[in-house]
């Protein structure tokens, strides 16, 4: 019997190398994307984090000055020019496409339950929110 | 036997066609992997520099004394000057330079915040405190009655030359100096009344906006970027 001699590669083998170097590059180029989304979320997220904690210490700022100013309700959030100092001003407030929203309800007589809420969409059809609370005593009336 | 002579000519320009093909995805992906990686780290650089920067600002604001600049009543500005407790590190300023945050305290030479590879492109503290929010008039005694307290004497009394802040400070003086000492100042014009304007509890509700990017230089693409803006407010207690 006469073996026939092997003279490299046939077709078939290089189309299969070529299949399996693009399934390759394409699993790396989205790994590489899925990556790059994470990170910019997770920028995102902290962008919001900081805003939601913003949102909480201009709560506190308000309830410093006055306890009863700080009433059940939901609010957004402004500098006052003058006198200069946070407000309650509006619905909600906006900053960098993110939406934050202060709800104020009764937590027992001489304290407010604060709960601020940064909502933002990270693509079209997606919502993200980052929710922070506390309880906040008014102590004038202790 | 056909003997070998080497390669058609068709074979050649098939296999350079081929190789040219592989080489020029190669180089596509090798491009993009370089592109998405350079951007993944600008965006971890910028958020770990914005958020440095802005709790090392907020703790340092807490533990302060007072801001005087910006100026208090809705100042704005881009310069922070805090006095501190310890007069050591008194004042405490933060300032860009050069697309760099630093800290400089007391006499000390100026602490960089932020590092060289990013920029810090806005910075912006705004000093919400307004001083009619505790105005006094010339040097006498205030009586006053701060509405917000249910204890008509929780806010009473102050004296409006010791640049004491709000009115309660002096209050404990009164009690243990005894009420005679009162009687007297008011009876020989020392002392007045008024109304203590809305007493803030606070010297100072700093509002920090601050804005890093990279890079910090040269041609800035959507690929070859990012940016962060964080805001945060840090209030400078009374008692500090």
């Amino acid at each position: 019997m006469v073996m026939k001699k092997k003279r490299g590669q046939s077709m078939i083998e290089i189309i299969i190398a070529i299949g399996i170097m693009t399934v390759g590059i394409t699993f790396s180029v989205s790994l590489l994307m899925i990556v790059e989304k994470g990170v910019t979320q997770t920028s995102l997220e902290m962008q919001a984090i900081f805003y939601a904690e913003e949102g909480i210490q201009a709560v506190i700022s308000i309830g410093d000055r006055s306890g009863t100013a700080v009433a059940v309700g939901t609010y957004g959030l402004a500098v006052q020019a003058s006198p200069a100092e946070w407000i309650f001003s509006g619905a909600s407030d906006t900053q960098n496409g993110m939406t934050r929203v202060v709800t104020v309800s009764a937590y027992d007589a001489d304290t407010k339950k604060i709960d601020v809420l940064v909502t933002w969409h990270p693509a079209p059809n997606r919502t993200a929110t980052v929710d922070e609370q506390i309880l906040l005593t008014d102590w004038a009336f202790l | 036997m056909k003997i070998r002579r080497g390669f058609s000519i068709i074979e050649t320009v098939l296999y350079v066609a081929i190789l040219i093909m592989i080489m020029a995805t190669m180089v596509i992906f090798l491009i993009n992997v370089v592109r998405r990686e350079s951007k993944v780290t600008m965006v971890l650089e910028v958020n770990q520099n914005a958020r440095f920067a802005l709790e090392k600002m907020n703790a340092v604001i807490r533990n302060s004394k007072d801001a005087t600049l910006p100026a208090d009543g809705g100042g704005s500005g881009p310069t922070l000057s805090l006095t501190m407790p310890d007069s050591s590190v008194s004042p405490t300023v933060f300032a860009v330079t050069n697309g760099v945050l630093t800290m400089k305290q007391g006499t000390a030479a100026a602490v960089p915040l932020t590092s060289s590879a990013v920029k810090v492109s806005n910075l912006t503290f705004t000093n919400l405190v307004d001083p009619t929010a505790h105005a006094r008039t010339s040097p006498a005694w205030v009586l006053c009655n701060d509405a917000q307290h249910n204890s008509v004497w929780y806010c009473v009394i102050c004296h409006v030359s010791d640049q004491k802040d709000y009115c309660w400070d002096q209050y404990p003086d009164y009690l243990s100096g005894g009420w005679f000492l009162l009687l007297l100042d008011l009876l020989f014009g020392q002392a007045k009344l008024g109304s203590c304007l809305q007493a803030t509890a606070a010297k100072s509700v700093m509002r920090i906006a601050i804005t890093v990017s990279a890079p910090p230089s040269g041609v800035v693409t959507n690929d070859y970027s990012a940016s962060v803006t964080l805001y945060a407010t840090a209030t400078i207690p009374r008692q500090n």
